[in-house]
């Protein structure tokens, strides 16, 4: 009898010294250098002027950022899937015709945001003075007026990143995205179990293996945008 | 401006007599004050500026039986005195009803001088949007030629040698060093013209610390051409390290009162500007001598679109906006500006010059 329950309460230590031993996103969570954030924060500026926005400067200045003149149906689903850490947005001449029912920006960061709420997005225009367009700037997380200096930008960006661009950040919103969608806190384990090896062996998730682990839910475009952001964004050691 | 409007349409035309709020009786243009009202000791009448109602136009009846009325015209109001209408001219002795026989109204003539004077004012206030409208319309344009600018000086610095801002900074000719903080000044300046039309701008983005101190040295720097050509020495002082949250808009704030005390004052003269941290926020003071402020001017500093006297005299071009936008967003902020002004200590062309001090406290 004794041995019976020696032999249990071996399996059970057993049991609690692998279950404390595994891994938590606090493990790939240690914070980057500036200049390593900059690098690995992935940026889209949405603006019919190009001049508008310094983007040779910031690259310059070792940022990732991608300039786009339109909005289309195809490209809207990378900004609503999460592809981007910051997206910025100009507010007028940016939707193409087979966005019409869209409208302009704001229609375009309402979308965005009833897809993936915490995505961030900054209102960027000169057109302040203009009524109809507060909606537009408060919707944002961010604001930034035309005419803007390089400068501004940085600071602007910088502050966005310290804020917001961070594993442990991501991980928060993709939990709450997950329960929202209804995921057993099981599977969120799983899948942040999964998320963690992945960043420390620089393997990627594929969509059909995040797919096994949450299931077939609405927001799986999303959940694989969150993912792969936390994995780029991991200080692998 | 509304104040202007008021007093060129409706005042200026009222055809009925009226008391203003100082207690000046003015003659209507097409009805003068009645002689009782002229003797009268009390102009009780004059408490309808502070009856609290919510009809624009209010009617009733002073102490010695004439008809008086108030009419608003949104944040200005007038008080109409001495009306005779037929219920009050009939119960006048004879003598005295044939004398004010041709100043008898009907109330129905004040309401349709209030409805009409009402539709000028809101007319006019349009006219005036629609021709901000059309000016910020054209605005897009100079903003886009402004980025253009800034986009190919920032090209222009990045060229130069060096591994940081800083050092490519300090590569600079000082012309091209003028040209840099012309196109800062500017590019700042194109922040107030929103604001003309929606304040709510002030708000936009989120709040964030805002390191006073350094803001106001960065204005400072900018503002050195100017203040070098006038001879003007800006005098920073103390030092901040309270943390203080605001919008991108706080730089608005110094940047337009160090710029009109650089304006306003004398050449080869010092402004001061001191920046102290307080238990309860930031505290800063920016003093010059400039042109004495007379108390009656005092209380209209900060209206939209107001100049002192003294102000028009040393510098005729100006648009009275400045103070007023710089308000807007300190009010946004959460304080506002103060100023006291102290006694004369010059006179230069006829003109009394002495120290002016704008403060401000931003909550911690």
């Amino acid at each position: 009898m004794y041995n019976v329950n020696k032999a249990k309460f071996m399996v059970l230590i057993s049991w609690l010294k692998n279950r404390l031993s595994q891994p938590t996103i606090e493990d790939i969570a240690s914070p980057l250098p500036t200049s390593e954030m900059r690098k690995r924060t992935k940026i889209v500026v949405v603006d019919d002027e190009k001049a508008s926005f310094p983007t040779k400067g910031l690259q310059d200045n070792g940022y990732t950022v991608e300039w786009w003149d339109k909005v289309n149906a195809a490209n809207l689903r990378r900004l609503e899937n999460g592809e981007f850490d910051i997206i910025i947005l100009d507010i007028q001449g940016i939707a193409e015709k087979s966005l019409s029912d869209t409208g302009n920006g704001l229609g375009i960061l309402r979308r965005i945001k009833n897809v993936n709420p915490d995505q961030i997005v900054v209102a960027f225009s000169g057109q302040t003075y203009d009524l109809d367009s507060i909606s537009f700037f408060k919707s944002a997380d961010e604001s930034m007026r035309k005419p803007v200096t390089l400068t501004q930008c940085m600071e602007v960006l910088d502050r966005l990143i310290s804020e917001h661009v961070s594993v442990r950040a991501y991980w928060d919103n993709l939990q709450r995205l997950l329960e929202k969608s209804g995921v057993p806190t099981g599977k969120i384990k799983s899948l942040e179990l999964t998320v963690v090896k992945s960043a420390k062996t620089g393997k990627r998730l594929s969509f059909e293996e995040i797919q096994r682990i949450v299931g077939n839910i609405d927001s799986l475009l999303t959940v694989v945008g969150w993912v792969t952001k936390i994995v780029s964004l991991c200080n692998v050691s | 401006m509304q104040r202007e409007l008021i007093n060129s349409i409706v005042v200026g035309g009222c055809p009925f007599p009226s008391v203003g709020q100082e207690g000046l009786l003015r003659d209507g243009i097409a009805i003068p004050q009645p002689n009782e009202c002229k003797g009268c000791p009390s102009k009780r009448c004059m408490s309808l500026y502070e009856m609290s109602s919510t009809n624009r136009l209010v009617f009733d009846t002073c102490y010695r039986g004439f008809g008086v009325a108030r009419a608003v015209f949104g944040q200005e109001s007038i008080v109409l005195n001495g009306l005779i209408f037929p219920s009050i001219w009939l119960h006048l002795p004879r003598k005295k009803r044939k004398n004010v026989e041709s100043q008898k109204l009907n109330e129905s003539q004040v309401t349709d001088w209030f409805e009409k004077s009402l539709l000028a004012i809101q007319n006019a206030e349009k006219e005036i949007q629609l021709a901000i409208d059309d000016t910020l319309g054209m605005f897009h344009d100079v903003q886009t030629s402004v980025s253009s600018i800034i986009r190919a000086e920032e090209e222009y610095i990045n060229q130069q040698p060096g591994n940081s801002e800083e050092e490519k900074m300090e590569k600079l000719s000082p012309a091209a060093t003028t040209v840099y903080k012309a196109t800062q000044l500017l590019q700042r300046r194109f922040a107030l013209m929103p604001l003309l039309k929606n304040p709510t701008a002030a708000t936009y983005g989120k709040k964030y610390p805002i390191p006073v101190y350094k803001v106001i040295n960065l204005i400072v720097r900018i503002l050195r051409p100017i203040s070098d050509e006038k001879g003007i020495t800006v005098r920073l002082n103390g030092a901040s390290y309270n943390k203080v949250f605001g919008f991108q808009s706080f730089e608005t704030i110094p940047l337009v009162l160090i710029e009109n005390a650089i304006k306003y004052s004398v050449i080869n003269q010092v402004v001061d500007v001191t920046v102290e941290d307080l238990p309860n926020g930031v505290r800063v003071r920016i003093s010059s001598i400039s042109p004495i402020i007379p108390r009656e001017e005092q209380d209209r500093l900060f209206e939209r679109g107001f100049r002192t006297k003294a102000a028009i005299e040393v510098t005729p071009r100006g648009s009275g906006l400045g103070l007023y936008l710089a308000q807007v967003v300190a009010k946004a902020h959460g304080f506002e500006i103060t100023h006291t002004c102290g006694e004369p200590t010059t006179v230069i062309e006829g003109i009394a010059y002495g120290k002016n001090t704008f403060e401000f406290i931003f909550p911690g």
